[in-house]
């Protein structure tokens, strides 16, 4: 039987322990590490220095002073902190620790304080980053080097050193070299360690990541057709909502601006899934990007629901999440219309008031083309839920007052060369496809204003391309 | 700016050499305006009027421009006039 003893001196659980090693040394074969100080405890004569956190790492120290029982180098018994039940039980070495308390917490291992783990994971080798590293040499910018290499989206990129990369890591338990798809244009296969090395540069906190992951996931859907996205002359690019506690977990803005600056979660998850596009998958604006005018969503457009009323329905319980599931809805998206909306008073006027505003999504003379994400304010969803409308309320009703003839749509009416095949003109239209509007809850309250994000020119054709909604693993 | 060697990970795919590219040549230059730049060390105008005579030979256009000084970079105004005039600069060291 071998004994192995962790502590530090900076831990007076440890300085209390210190006699009761040297009388365990007496009868046992014990060796000692030192995580701060090799010269601590006195009492024992040879001291192993584990300043390094080498062998903390390898066994798993979490607190210290733990004391571990190997039979053969395979670990029988453990216990942490001080007790004298554990302790003698361990070493059958009765009266140990006579004039200590019966039990004493222990303190923090070194080999657990933050940022150390993944440290110690890179340089003992759990943890081996498979990506191509690049020299960044003395005396030059690493955020310029991004730039050089053609790595950012135009803004400046964190620099995705080895540390900050296992960082990230460490936010999921997914294995860094599992393949999560292939990144369209070029269809190269992408692991979870890139899509880090990724959201590393966007700014991502690790907390974010299996966010990050799951938006990734939900791009490479074949239904979400993200190679025709990236490449589309249209204005969108990808629009992410989170639905569930996460997005509380992680700090994302659903109310004032929730659509504008300033939030680090909704800013980086959505700019993490167009760094992976342009850097893994090779989508490059002016080259397979062909969009016209793009727009300033394309560097990152992402935000959560407002779930505060319990008696909404969340947009991802809507669309097939179980109550309370996280989940991230991936929508093909324009810029933000504002809908001016102050004088109604009844949730009818209210409801034609922002369907005048929709029809104009696309062109105000087609329909079923363009979809569209209509975010409903605060102020526009009290007076909805004072006249006790909720979602399927909402949506029926836009749908109803979203309606029009089609003699007043098809080509040439109102002068208007723009505008449906002449053979629907006997035809009540819907101006949007089945399922391609969402209705969200966002935003602060102050007006009667909500929010409408056009939606890609290929929803005309829904079985090709979809609006997608996965869970969160 | 680093004061050590460190590493980045790559975050492409990694389908490109890991030393940058040079820029491809340009290709034709006929009709094309090339801008000689000197940069005001001695005796750089002696070696960009041969290379001038050289270019006009072959039919292509030349603007000639000079740098107030080799120990500082191009003032705004040089840049101006070289990216609205020119297609290609060549920048003459000398001595």
């Amino acid at each position: 039987m071998k004994l192995i003893a962790v502590v530090k001196r900076d831990c007076e659980t440890c300085v209390m322990v210190a006699p009761v090693l040297a009388t365990i040394a007496k009868t046992h074969r014990l060796e000692v590490f030192s995580q701060d100080d090799p010269s601590f405890p006195e009492t024992i004569d040879d001291v192993t220095d584990d300043r390094a956190l080498e062998t903390s790492f390898a066994f798993d120290i979490e607190t210290v002073p733990t004391l571990i029982c190997l039979e053969d180098d395979v670990e029988t018994a453990r216990t942490v902190g001080w007790s004298r039940d554990d302790w003698v039980g361990i070493t059958g070495v009765q009266d140990l620790g006579a004039d200590l308390p019966e039990f004493r917490p222990g303190c923090g291992s070194k080999s657990v304080e933050p940022g150390v783990p993944e440290q110690l994971a890179l340089k003992y080798g759990a943890l081996t980053l498979e990506s191509r590293p690049i020299e960044v040499e003395p005396g030059t910018d690493p955020i310029e080097i991004a730039y050089d290499r053609g790595w950012t989206d135009g803004l400046p990129v964190v620099p995705p050193t080895d540390q900050r990369v296992a960082l990230m890591l460490a936010g999921t338990t997914r294995r860094a070299d599992e393949i999560i798809g292939e990144i369209p244009p070029n269809l190269v296969s992408c692991t979870v360690e890139k899509v880090a090395v990724n959201a590393v540069m966007a700014g991502c906190r690790p907390e974010y990541f299996p966010v990050v992951l799951g938006v990734v996931e939900a791009a490479l859907k074949p239904q979400f057709s993200m190679h025709g996205l990236l490449a589309t002359l249209w204005f969108s690019g990808p629009v992410v909502i989170v639905n569930g506690p996460v997005s509380k977990r992680i700090g994302m803005n659903s109310g004032g601006n929730a659509l504008g600056q300033g939030n680090r979660a909704n800013a980086t998850i959505g700019r993490a899934l167009q760094l992976v596009i342009r850097n893994v998958g090779g989508g490059i604006p002016g080259e397979i990007d062909r969009s016209i005018l793009g727009n300033p969503g394309k560097y990152t457009f992402c935000f959560a629901e407002d779930e505060s009323d319990p008696r909404w329905t969340p947009l991802n319980v809507a669309r097939g999440s179980k109550p309370g599931a996280s989940s991230v809805t991936l929508f093909h998206g324009d810029g933000v219309q504002g809908v001016m909306a102050w004088s109604a008073r009844n949730a009818d006027e209210l409801c034609r008031s922002i369907a005048s505003s929709l029809t104009a999504v696309g062109n105000p003379k087609l329909a079923g083309w363009c979809g569209a994400i209509l975010v409903l304010g605060p102020d526009h969803y009290e007076m909805f839920d004072e006249c006790g409308w909720g979602r399927r309320e909402i949506e029926d009703g836009l749908r109803e007052a979203l309606r029009r003839p089609g003699v007043e749509l098809v080509e040439g009416a109102n002068g208007i060369a723009e505008g449906i095949d002449p053979s629907l003109k006997n035809e009540m239209m819907d101006k949007f496809n089945d399922g391609y509007l969402l209705v969200v809850r966002a935003g602060g309250r102050g007006g009667g204003m909500s929010g409408i994000i056009g939606g890609w020119t290929a929803h005309r054709r829904p079985d090709d391309v979809q609006i997608v909604t996965v869970d969160i693993s | 700016m680093t004061e050590q060697t460190y590493v980045m990970r790559d975050p492409t795919a990694e389908a490109s050499p890991i030393l940058r590219e040079r820029v491809k040549p340009s290709g034709e230059i006929n009709e094309r305006t090339v801008a000689l730049l000197s940069i005001s060390k001695e005796r750089s105008w002696e070696f960009l009027d041969t290379i001038e005579k050289c270019f006009v030979d072959r039919g292509v256009n030349v603007m000639r421009i000079e740098k107030p000084t080799h120990t500082k970079p191009a003032p705004e105004n040089i840049i101006q006039e070289i990216v609205e005039n020119a297609d290609l600069v060549v920048e003459a060291l000398a001595d």
